[in-house]
């Protein structure tokens, strides 16, 4: 019974946050539901092994994350890219135009982000977890987090910007 | 540091998250502090940050899919000898805690109001990635039980009639929930920010020595002009960068029914 109770409220915490990270990743709704079930049915199973209460977070992110990339049968390691060239000018995308954008939109333009990209830059939008965190989840050391991060953002940033730009260009010349 | 190192470390620097306490940060918001330029580019940063977050945030997610996983789970059932096996286990791993915890016993340390106000306040100025951009107070109410946060708070009537709602965020303070109501009081925005008067709601139990009167007490903190009370088993904190005198407008110098 209070087993039950624990695991209703693990649910209750984090069902929203992992569908977000799966609909982010997946951009199918079947798709995120079946992950996130997946991913509490690990969970169900296993959750009983984690010894410190304060990483289920992180436990369930990454179970989701692997779930994904079971999915995808992506099977050859993603190669490691440092800092060094990422273009410290990002395109001048602003806010205002972020906002007239609706979510669907932001989320099709991630989809066009390198897929390596994808996870870290969904995590560095969607959670408040730290970069020790994150670097948990997707099983790869922080720097590499961090470089993933700043080309993906970069990547979103110019696909966004090219969007607005064309979106520009049509209605002028309507 | 130069100027581009700054913004190679702060283009990954999250407002309103525990970045802000992250010293890897740390030295490059320093910078940025002294630096018109920086400081330009980093509040275009972070009001881009927070853009975008909100666009991740609105992700829905689809109705029942709790009671179905909850369901799920009732299917699989766990085998009653791995059941017993597990409660033997489960007892002993208890029974090892609790020896720990009287062993180790240490009476608790007090959590100090002064650093919860000053910690939110910092995160106000700083920046922040607004949850929902909602301008309505019953839709942000409805929001933020949505999301199991705060929502049976009670809005100081001249908070409701003088400041625009402008969005809200769910956080948290030594484990406790804090909601944060952003308004706009009416002033001219700085470029970049969404609001500029800012309501946190926690539990009376943040800390110990939490206001307990339901009249509110002014103070300066960090350069922010701050009011705080608490009614019934919430405490709230009212900041902005103001005098007392403009800050009454949002809130009764008597106590808040």
């Amino acid at each position: 019974m209070a087993a039950g109770v624990e695991f209703e409220s693990v649910v209750a915490r984090f069902y929203e946050p992992l569908y977000q990270f799966a609909f982010s990743l997946s951009r199918a709704e079947a798709d995120a539901c079946d992950l996130t079930q997946q991913t509490f049915y690990v969970w169900a199973t296993k959750g009983h092994q984690l010894r410190d209460p304060t990483k289920v977070k992180t436990w369930l992110f990454t179970t989701l994350h692997r779930a994904f990339l079971e999915s995808r049968r992506r099977q050859v390691r993603f190669p490691h890219y440092e800092l060094d060239e990422v273009p410290l000018d990002l395109p001048t995308l602003s806010p205002a135009s972020v906002n007239q954008l609706d979510s669907s939109q932001v989320l099709h333009a991630l989809g066009q982000v390198d897929e390596i990209y994808q996870a870290p830059v969904s995590l560095f939008y969607l959670e408040d977890c730290s970069y020790k965190e994150i670097a948990e989840i997707l099983a790869i050391p922080i720097g590499t987090v961090k470089s993933r991060m700043a080309r993906g953002i970069a990547q979103l940033q110019e696909i966004l910007t090219r969007g607005e730009r064309e979106g520009h260009r049509e209605r002028h010349n309507d | 540091m130069t100027n581009e190192q700054v913004k190679e470390i702060l283009q990954l620097y999250r407002p309103g998250t525990a970045d802000a306490l992250d010293p890897a940060f740390a030295e490059a918001l320093e910078f940025c502090e002294h630096n018109a330029v920086l400081k330009s580019w980093f509040e275009s940063h972070c009001a881009l940050y927070s853009a975008l977050r909100s666009k991740f945030k609105q992700i829905s997610v689809p109705e029942g899919l709790k009671e179905q996983i909850i369901a799920e789970r009732r299917v699989h059932t766990t085998p009653v000898w791995q059941r017993v096996v597990l409660a033997a286990g489960a007892v002993a791993v208890a029974i090892m805690v609790l020896l720990q915890i009287q062993s180790h016993r240490r009476p608790e340390e007090p959590h100090d109001f002064t650093a919860y106000r000053a910690y939110m306040g910092g995160m106000a100025v700083r920046g922040y990635g607004m949850d929902t951009n909602l301008t309505d107070l019953d839709a942000i109410r409805t929001y933020l039980a949505q999301r199991r946060a705060i929502a049976d708070y009670v809005l100081p009537p001249e908070l409701r009639k003088n400041a625009k709602p402008a969005g809200c965020l769910v956080t948290s303070w030594e484990g406790k929930d804090v909601s944060m109501i952003c308004f706009q009081s009416g002033r001219p925005l700085a470029p970049g920010k969404e609001s500029d008067l800012w309501l946190f709601i926690t539990q009376r139990t943040v800390a110990k020595d939490a206001p307990a009167a339901s009249t509110p007490k002014f103070e300066k903190v960090n350069g922010l002009m701050t009011a705080s009370w608490t009614v019934g088993n919430r405490t709230y904190v009212l900041a902005a960068q103001a005098d007392q005198q403009f800050l009454g407008k949002f809130v009764p110098e008597k106590a808040v029914l």
